[in-house]
């Protein structure tokens, strides 16, 4: 019940709301508006290269053989992008917490912007990439998604042997650096047994009325999915390119789409240096304020509490 | 380096299969992807973080991380004057390189080795550094009332630099427990209006996982109004916990000042809902208290309703429904439904001051 339970939660939880997850998402439409080049391709070559300063940071040049361009003024047959993190000179490897690792083969659609001038050339990163596995779309970890009213629903993560295998190839020895992401098991220990020293009587819960989200019934994600019908199917690849298609069509018009400025792509024999922007002071701040107590009992009681370091035990 | 034989590295992305903790680290060559020692620097720019709040929130993070229950520590120093990434130091700082950050409030870079020597593997982090948006809008304060979630328009600066700081220490996102790997803002403690930001049950087990348990008498068990709703991508989706009837139905209620304030009556039984942590060494057998209180400051000096007796293991956060009886005489009007953790003050811990939270309710 517990597993259904959360399978289900997880394929409702709609991520692309304004700070719902650490990296920002968004609609599709403002992914794809933001986008200089949407296009579906298959990855066809991988190679790193240093930066041409002093920090020396490898960076991953992915190459794709191009499919289908949705959105672009690109007119080759295979594009290369450039991303922060890969393997250096050394053979050591740099990872950056959130980018997308590709691998030979790996098929996916693309939100490109920036490339050649951002450590990650996609839109919104990790988020703008989207993997097309045995015919069905997935997130950068192997997240089903699907779509309801333009944003995009991502559930947890499917054991895919494309999403948990990654490749290295180390520049100083020929051979492959196999990756392979291996997710365990994870229980539910949201559970009184065992939790307590007396034993504790369960009221048991009235059986589900037959009914398609009876399993949540009585509870906040049941009620959303009753009212909502937020519960979409897993979308079929084919469509996942139709539906971007349409959004394209539907926010650009046909001449802005043919006055997109020409995207390139980036090659590996290009110098460049890493660009970390400048060194900050964070902007400054609202002046705290501090609830006031409302009565003597109440100031008393915050006097006890700060003189006890906070504690909340007050003998 | 050059006269090393790489064969073919495996790197696993693996999680304790021993418990039911949720964290995820990394493997690589069968052997875990983290530091060669337990304590580690970690510089921050003197220009981001001059002295001041900026400076005290970054070393309150560290502070936090630094009571887990591993061996791990973080060394903080202050005014590194050169930050940037390939030059072999940990460091912290903020950017508005938008091309770098790419929507993310912050991001780690982490390099690390792993080649298999003809003499053995050698596996090991070499570099973390921690990179936060000068345009991301951070707050210092600790007070609820100007942070997200709390009807205040701040990201707590200290979340997120938990979060970042995990990631520097071997961690990797986490979508299916509640904790500060997932999302970061919603994993803190708050009584009174103090939010108090710490890295939590799930990831502490994971430094443990990594460096083994500390050999200090360090134990933390902690209460929080949050529990983990579902997944958003990579991370945890975390809402606050609630009040149900007697039937698990949710009260009735309303938003009030940015937190949702439940309708009671004198007399009735209701089910109050929190999560419990361990983020200490040992599994407790923990006494747990629950009081109605006039305001947000929840202490020992409230009105008592009930109590339990619970065991925490570091075994998974847990999210327990409590059933009480509204007392008759406790008046009217708007009121808070506290819980504390260890009520009796029996256990010596790193930190007392997350012991207590309430729910907001309203007598009728």
């Amino acid at each position: 019940m517990k597993t259904k339970i959360l399978m289900l939660a997880a394929l409702m939880v709609v991520s692309a709301q304004s700070f719902s997850a650490l990296p920002k998402s968004s609609p599709l439409s403002t992914q794809v508006k933001k986008a200089k080049l949407v296009f579906q391709g298959k990855v066809v070559d991988i190679d790193y290269r240093d930066s041409d300063d002093s920090s020396k940071v490898p960076h991953t040049y992915v190459t794709y053989q191009i499919e289908k361009i949705l959105k672009g003024n690109y007119k080759a047959h295979k594009i290369t992008l450039r991303f922060l993190g890969g393997v250096d000179s050394e053979d050591d490897f740099v990872e950056v917490s959130g980018y997308p690792l590709f691998d030979m083969g790996d098929r996916d659609i693309l939100m490109v912007e920036g490339n050649g001038t951002d450590a990650c050339p996609l839109v919104d990163c990790e988020l703008g990439r989207f993997r097309l596995i045995g015919g069905k779309t997935y997130g950068e970890l192997g997240q089903k998604i699907s779509l309801k009213k333009g944003l995009i629903v991502r559930g947890l993560p499917v054991k895919l042997k494309e999403v948990s295998t990654h490749y290295l190839k180390p520049k100083q020895f020929g051979k492959k650096v196999v990756i392979t992401k291996d997710e365990s098991v994870f229980t539910n220990k949201d559970s009184e047994k065992g939790r307590f020293k007396k034993p504790v009587t369960i009221r048991p819960t009235k059986p589900n009325k037959p009914g398609r989200f009876n399993i949540l019934e009585g509870t906040e994600l049941g009620q959303k999915l009753a009212t909502a019908k937020l519960l979409k199917a897993h979308l079929p690849a084919k469509d996942f390119s139709t539906y971007t298609m349409k959004i394209i069509k539907r926010i650009h018009s046909p001449g802005e789409l043919k006055r997109l400025p020409a995207v390139q792509s980036i090659s590996i024999k290009r110098p460049f240096k890493l660009s970390i922007g400048k060194i900050l002071s964070p902007k400054k701040q609202f002046k705290r304020i501090v609830a006031l107590p409302k009565n003597r009992a109440e100031k008393q009681e915050l006097q006890l509490y700060k003189a006890n370091g906070n504690s909340p035990v007050i003998r | 380096m050059k006269n090393t034989i790489l064969a073919c590295s495996v790197i696993t992305m693996a999680l304790s299969s021993f418990d039911a903790s949720a964290w995820v680290t990394s493997k690589c060559l069968g052997r875990k992807l983290k530091w060669p020692n337990n304590t580690v620097r970690m510089r921050a720019s003197g220009v981001s973080f001059a002295p001041g709040s900026w400076r005290d929130a970054l070393t309150d993070a560290v502070g936090a991380w630094n009571k887990n229950p591993s061996k791990f520590q973080w060394n903080l120093t202050y005014g590194d004057s050169s930050v940037g990434s390939g030059n072999g130091q940990n460091e912290a700082w903020f950017t508005n390189s938008q091309g770098l950050l790419k929507g993310a409030p912050a991001r780690a870079l982490t390099k690390y080795t792993c080649i298999n020597y003809l003499f053995g593997k050698t596996v090991k982090l070499k570099e973390s550094d921690v990179i936060f948006d000068a345009g991301e809008s951070y707050t210092t304060t600790k007070n609820k009332n100007y942070l997200w979630e709390y009807g205040g328009g701040g990201r707590s600066f200290r979340t997120t630099a938990l979060h970042e700081l995990g990631h520097a220490l071997g961690l990797k996102h986490e979508n299916r427990e509640y904790n500060i790997m997932g999302e970061d803002w919603t994993t803190v403690n708050v009584n009174y209006v103090t939010a108090s930001a710490y890295p939590g049950e799930d990831a502490g087990d994971a430094a443990v996982y990594l460096y083994g348990t500390t050999s200090s008498n360090r134990q933390d068990v902690s209460v929080v109004h949050w529990k983990r709703t579902g997944a958003k991508g990579q991370y945890s989706d975390h809402s606050m916990t609630k009040l149900y009837n007697s039937s698990n139905a949710t009260l009735s209620n309303y938003s009030d000042s940015g937190e949702r304030r439940y309708r009671l009556n004198p007399g009735q039984t209701i089910k109050a809902e929190f999560s419990f942590e361990n983020n200490g060494k040992n599994t407790q057998n923990i006494q747990v208290a629950y009081y109605i209180s006039t305001n947000e400051l929840i202490t020992t000096l409230d009105q008592k309703i009930g109590s339990s007796s619970m065991t925490l293991s570091r075994d998974g956060v847990f999210t327990y429904k409590k059933s009480l009886v509204i007392p008759g005489n406790m008046g009217d009007g708007k009121k808070y439904l506290g819980v504390i953790v260890d009520y009796k003050g029996n256990l010596s811990e790193v930190n007392e001051s997350n012991n207590a939270t309430y729910l907001p309710i309203e007598v009728l």
